[in-house]
């Protein structure tokens, strides 16, 4: 039998147990990470220590999340910090703050949300319609981005006052930081989409082979341009939250997010080839980065020093999940 | 307009038209500011305007030839970052020490770069970014997150950037000198004519017995020392350094050579090109400060700019599958 | 039995650059027939079902589907028709599991309020399974599925398709047997026999005696016509070879009369040479002057066998001597350096630098000897192109000119100066011919003898068998990976198509 470039495929042995490494393998390394933190410090088990972690992994979960749903297309979106800036100024300007005199409070964060949204359909448009690759629009926009969020608020910083709203994340419900709750629901949320839309079985397809999906019936366009939007629009939410609890209006407070993001969605076995991956694995992916962060500054390790070693674990992880035979030649 | 947009610009534009297009902007654009503002043309605001060009030409050296690749390197901002730092403070004690030594690690983060792209197969983009983080972490451990000032302000080193050759200034003059050999050796040696074959097509490339690894290896390892030297050029025009001030240069030096018409699928473009486009971010940068334009609205307008250069370069007959 | 038309192809035309595929091509299918398709690569059966499946457009003719004209301008729109070509990997996505690829793109007709219910869905991708007698689970990878039991899910999820739209499919199986075991090829005989009522089936194989086993009716395709319809019962493979081939072969179009004894000389010596899953211990010498042709069907492995020699593809086993000398096959510029060229298939992405200009595709190999200490100026590799224009006469007003701009002879040809102005002493092609018209074919011909001429050792495979039996002087054999057959092919006894047909 003839695939349609003319090559006969003669029979593979059953690929499943190549698989085992990307489905279980996060999941090894996140209990073994466990295991050798508590190991090496007794710090890392305490409650106020995990209560710390319940307060600071909601927020990257809800980026990489966006994140995962572009690299399951096969794109990718550089434009995290950009977008964080935008939606985060724009919540600030929306509460109770020292430059306007707005105070929605939570629809302030709605607010974020949406320009979170718009910003990503933006660039899912760009990309779609102008052809451009996907990392250098989202790049582009990024830096946009952050322009337009310093500009916006005029280079000096915004301070929230809405304490009460502040509260809401950083507070505690049920003894624990309310934000992981808020987390939570996200999560439970993009599983339930993830199950049972048929849009998440599309963008896998996309992912997969773009041209068979096309034929397939799927709308691949229009598919590209939600989940830049849903990117976006976590982004924006995530940009809603950071600045919320940090009371802070400015494009400063951004900085880091995008590495931490792409690298916890490469660890959590989403390939950047796209089609594979799911919404479990970038949690583990999110807790495992974050887990390597704490456990850095509980080893008085120099904080400087996350990048690098986000970095090194970034390319760690992508030189052993690539799949070799799509890598052919690489750009 | 659409049908612009499907084949992309850059496979419909003439040749001539392609080639010409950034010299006709070029020349534009110093038409459009000199009349703005007559006092660009002064003697002080042109050494300004050229000391920019030469930063940012600096930096997009090694970037054309990643880019005429076909690939990009996005670790460029973050080198010149650490590399400002590092070369701030060590001049003052080591002189030249401290040039040769910038000039070895540009040197060893570019090979770094060059060997993940080829041997572990990783993306151009992330490989980059990866590493780029590491400089960046480096940038801010060794300076401790702060600025560091050069301590000897008048070492012989930093006497010598600061120098006026016949009216220009050595660090201009370094610049272009870099730029012109490496010009020589991407027009006219077998190795740099090699550099657009393996952008045009790598298939091609390798079955015509081009060893393409170890022509990318020397393009990144030539960026990350292009990189490197823009930071020795940032502190001699500030006398400091510091962990995030060559962080822009990433995207400046894309821009750059974006804008001189070198086009993103690679195998188009060079080294001549990126001079026009150096020139052309330096006067709109300038110009913008001269008419009196936001700085942030700045950053705003050279991504848009990417975005629109990119587009009209790309020839999107050379991408099957856009990702 | 065969039922109501359900598809009707009439005077098909379909010109590609320099070859006219289909030729004003008819077909018929009927509900309840299931039709062999046959003929020799470049008859045109292949296109004329990517035609059938909105593949490709004709560019003339007409396509009645049901009784109505029709003009695919994709296959979606062709599966609208129920009118599909299974393909093996063609319509299944190796990273979905077998349930999400059965209903791609229809998960809407199992969802309520937006949500999949995966029981309703599960329940239908039994029945399926359960249709084509499959073992398989629903939650399984296709990518670790045996490609047997891929191509049932596909024709499975035609079959389905066909169902809710409630309109009779056209299928297209083609070279299904290929992946399958005797048992598998039972099984998927039994299934095509049991849905035959149902739709109209195409089977496509190279396996005569196979099609002759399963289909009602035989067409038989030979230089972009259908030159024969015959029920299946009337007909043995020995009168469909017949069928298939035609005309006496045409000597002096091939140069045979310039056609020259090689030399005693061994210029190339295969040995044992080993590709796992491609080929399999092949051996076999190259003589000075001669030129050498693999033949065999698709899947025998023969272009492997050539780019595995240029080093372009690693072999597990076996070694490759040039004058008695070991070749490291490691990479292509080791057998470049040694004297050896290779002419891709793929001429746009592999052969030719597209986007640069003729010098540059000449120069290509040769930057290193034109430069002296390093530096190479322009207006040697264009005075080098001027030379070879004129030479194998490449019509281009420039050597500025970009490749691109011309035809596919004149790009062949370029792409052959790159290796003529190399000091070559083996010279292997792939498919040098395809897409090309008649008169370039003839120069190229003519190239090639001069080569032979000159003591190189050529090595090839071509589009047609004439043509391999034409230029060469010695056919060599390929099947399922394996060097079967030497047939001679002296210039004064050329074997007939009909008995190298027979050796594949």
């Amino acid at each position: 039998m003839k695939t349609a470039d003319g090559n006969i495929l003669k029979p593979k042995s059953p690929a499943g147990l190549k698989q085992l490494p990307r489905t279980f393998g996060p999941l090894a390394i996140l209990i073994g990470l466990v295991i050798i933190l508590s190991l090496l410090t007794p710090r890392f088990l305490t409650t106020s220590n995990l209560i710390n972690l319940m307060l600071l992994f909601p927020i990257p979960l809800i980026l990489a999340i966006g994140s995962h749903f572009v690299i399951q297309t096969g794109s990718i979106d550089l434009s995290v910090e950009g977008v964080m800036a935008v939606a985060g100024v724009v919540t600030a300007m929306f509460v109770h703050n020292s430059l306007t005199s707005l105070d929605w409070g939570v629809g302030g964060i709605a607010m974020g949300v949406l320009a979170g949204a718009a910003l990503g359909a933006l660039n899912g448009f760009i990309y779609v319609k102008g052809r451009i690759p996907s990392f250098i629009v989202s790049l582009g926009l990024s830096l946009a981005c952050i322009g337009l969020a310093t500009i916006m608020y005029g280079g000096n910083p915004i301070s929230i006052y809405d304490r009460e709203l502040q509260n809401l994340i950083i507070g505690r419900t049920l003894g624990v930081p309310t934000i992981f709750w808020w987390g939570l629901a996200f999560f439970l949320l993009m599983l339930v989409a993830e199950r049972y839309l048929p849009l998440s079985n599309h963008i896998r397809a996309i992912g997969g082979n773009e041209l068979i999906a096309r034929q397939a019936g799927v709308n691949v366009n229009r598919v590209k341009l939600a989940v830049f939007m849903l990117a976006g629009a976590c982004y924006g939410l995530g940009g809603a939250l950071n600045t919320v609890r940090l009371t802070i209006g400015s494009s400063d407070t951004v900085s880091g997010f995008l590495f931490s993001t792409i690298t916890s969605v490469v660890v959590g076995g989403t390939a950047l080839t796209g089609g594979r991956g799911s919404v479990t694995g970038v949690l583990i992916g999110v807790l495992i980065i974050q887990i390597i962060n704490n456990g850095m500054i509980l080893l008085s390790l120099n904080p400087y020093l996350q990048a690098a070693v986000q970095g090194a674990i970034l390319i760690a992880a992508i030189a052993v999940t690539i799949n070799r035979r799509k890598a052919q030649f690489v750009k | 307009m659409a049908h612009i947009l499907k084949q992309g610009a850059g496979a419909l534009l003439g040749g001539t038209v392609k080639r010409t297009a950034p010299v006709v902007v070029l020349l534009m654009m110093i038409a459009v500011v000199g009349i703005w503002n007559p006092a660009f043309f002064q003697g002080s605001n042109l050494i300004t305007v050229l000391t920019l060009a030469s930063l940012l030409l600096m930096a997009s050296l090694g970037q054309t030839w990643v880019i005429l690749l076909g690939s990009i390197d996005l670790s460029v901002g973050y080198m010149a970052s650490m590399c400002s730092v590092i070369f701030a403070l060590l001049v003052s004690d080591w002189g030249y020490g401290a040039l040769l030594l910038i000039v070895l690690i540009g040197i060893a983060g570019g090979l770094l770069n060059g060997l993940v792209y080829t041997m572990l197969r990783i993306p151009s983009f992330i490989a980059t970014l990866g590493t780029g983080g590491i400089f960046l972490s480096l940038a801010y451990v060794i300076s401790n997150a702060s600025t560091v000032a050069v301590a000897d302000v008048g070492n012989p080193v930093m006497r010598l950037l600061g120098r006026e050759f016949l009216y220009v200034p050595v660090s201009i003059g370094l610049t272009v000198l870099l730029w012109a050999a490496m010009l020589a050796y991407q027009n006219f040696t077998p190795g740099g004519k090699k550099l657009y074959y393996i952008g045009t097509s790598e298939p091609a490339a390798w079955l015509s017995g081009i060893r393409i690894n170890r022509h990318k290896i020397l393009a990144f390892t030539v960026s990350g020392m292009t990189a490197a030297l823009t930071g020795v050029l940032l502190v001699s025009t500030i006398y400091n350094g510091s962990p995030n001030l060559g962080d822009p240069y990433t995207l400046k030096s894309i821009a750059v050579v974006v804008m001189g018409g070198t086009a993103l699928t690679g195998g188009v473009g060079g080294l001549g090109r990126t001079m026009i486009g150096a020139l052309i971010m330096a006067i709109l940068s300038n110009g913008m400060n001269v008419v009196g334009v936001n700085v942030y609205f700045q950053n705003i307008v050279t991504g848009a700019v990417i975005v629109l250069a990119a587009m009209l370069s790309l020839d999107r007959s050379k991408i099957p599958m856009l990702k | 039995m065969a039922h109501e038309v359900l598809v009707s192809m009439r005077n098909i035309v379909k010109r590609y650059p320099g070859t006219v595929a289909l030729d004003g091509a008819n077909l018929e299918i009927r509900r309840g027939e299931i039709i062999g398709l046959l003929g020799e690569n470049g008859a045109g059966k292949s296109t004329m079902m990517k035609i059938l499946v909105g593949y490709e457009t004709p560019d003339g003719g007409e396509m009645l589907v049901g009784g109505k004209k029709v003009q695919f301008r994709s296959t979606r729109e062709a599966m609208a028709y129920n009118i599909g070509m299974v393909y093996q990997d063609q319509a299944l996505l190796p990273n979905l599991t077998v349930l999400q690829n059965l209903f791609l793109g229809y998960e809407h007709l199992f969802t309520r309020g937006g949500f999949i219910d995966h029981r309703k869905m599960k329940q239908t991708g039994r029945e399926i399974l359960d249709m084509m007698r499959l073992h398989c689970s629903l939650s399984d990878e296709v990518e670790a599925l045996p490609l047997s039991t891929r191509e049932l899910l596909e024709i499975g999820r035609l079959l389905w398709l066909s169902e809710i739209s409630g309109r009779p499919p056209v299928i297209v199986l083609d070279e299904p047997t290929t992946v399958l075991d005797s048992n598998e090829i039972r099984q998927l005989f039994d299934i095509v026999r049991s849905i035959r009522d149902k739709a109209g089936i195409i089977f496509i194989s190279h396996h005569l005696q196979e099609v002759l086993d399963l289909v009602d009716r035989v067409v038989v395709f030979r230089d972009g016509r259908d030159i024969a319809s015959l029920p299946a019962r009337d007909l043995t493979v020995a009168k469909i070879q017949e069928m298939m081939i035609g005309r006496e072969l045409n000597t002096e179009y091939y140069l045979v009369d310039k056609q020259r004894e090689p030399s005693e000389r061994v210029v190339l010596e295969v040995k044992q040479l080993t590709v796992h899953g491609k080929f399999q211990d092949i051996s076999f010498q190259l003589r000075e002057g001669e030129i050498v042709s693999l033949v065999g069907l698709d899947g025998s492995g023969k272009e492997e066998v050539c780019r595995a020699i240029f080093g372009a593809l690693k072999p597990d086993q076996g070694d490759v001597l040039l004058f008695g000398k070991r070749l490291n096959l490691k990479r292509p510029d080791l057998a470049i350096r040694e004297g050896i060229g290779y002419v891709p298939q793929n001429r746009r992405e592999e052969g030719a630098f597209q986007h640069l200009d003729i010098a540059a595709n000449v120069t290509v190999t040769l930057l290193e000897k034109l430069a002296k200490l390093m530096f190479l100026p322009r207006k040697k590799g264009l005075q080098l192109a001027r030379e070879w224009i004129e030479k194998l006469r490449v019509r281009a007003s420039s050597p500025h000119m970009l490749i691109r701009q011309l035809s596919g002879g004149n790009q062949q040809k370029v792409i052959l100066a790159k290796w003529l102005a190399s000091d070559i002493k083996v010279l292997i092609l792939d498919h040098p011919t395809r897409g090309i018209d008649v008169g370039a074919k003839e120069e190229i011909y003519r190239l090639l003898r001069n080569l032979a001429d000159q003591g190189v050792a050529i090595l090839m495979m071509c589009d047609s068998l004439e043509e391999d039996i034409g230029l060469s002087n010695r056919l060599l054999v390929l099947k399922d990976g394996r060097l079967t057959q030497e047939i001679d092919s002296p210039a004064d006894r050329k074997p007939s198509v009909l008995e190298v047909i027979r050796a594949l």
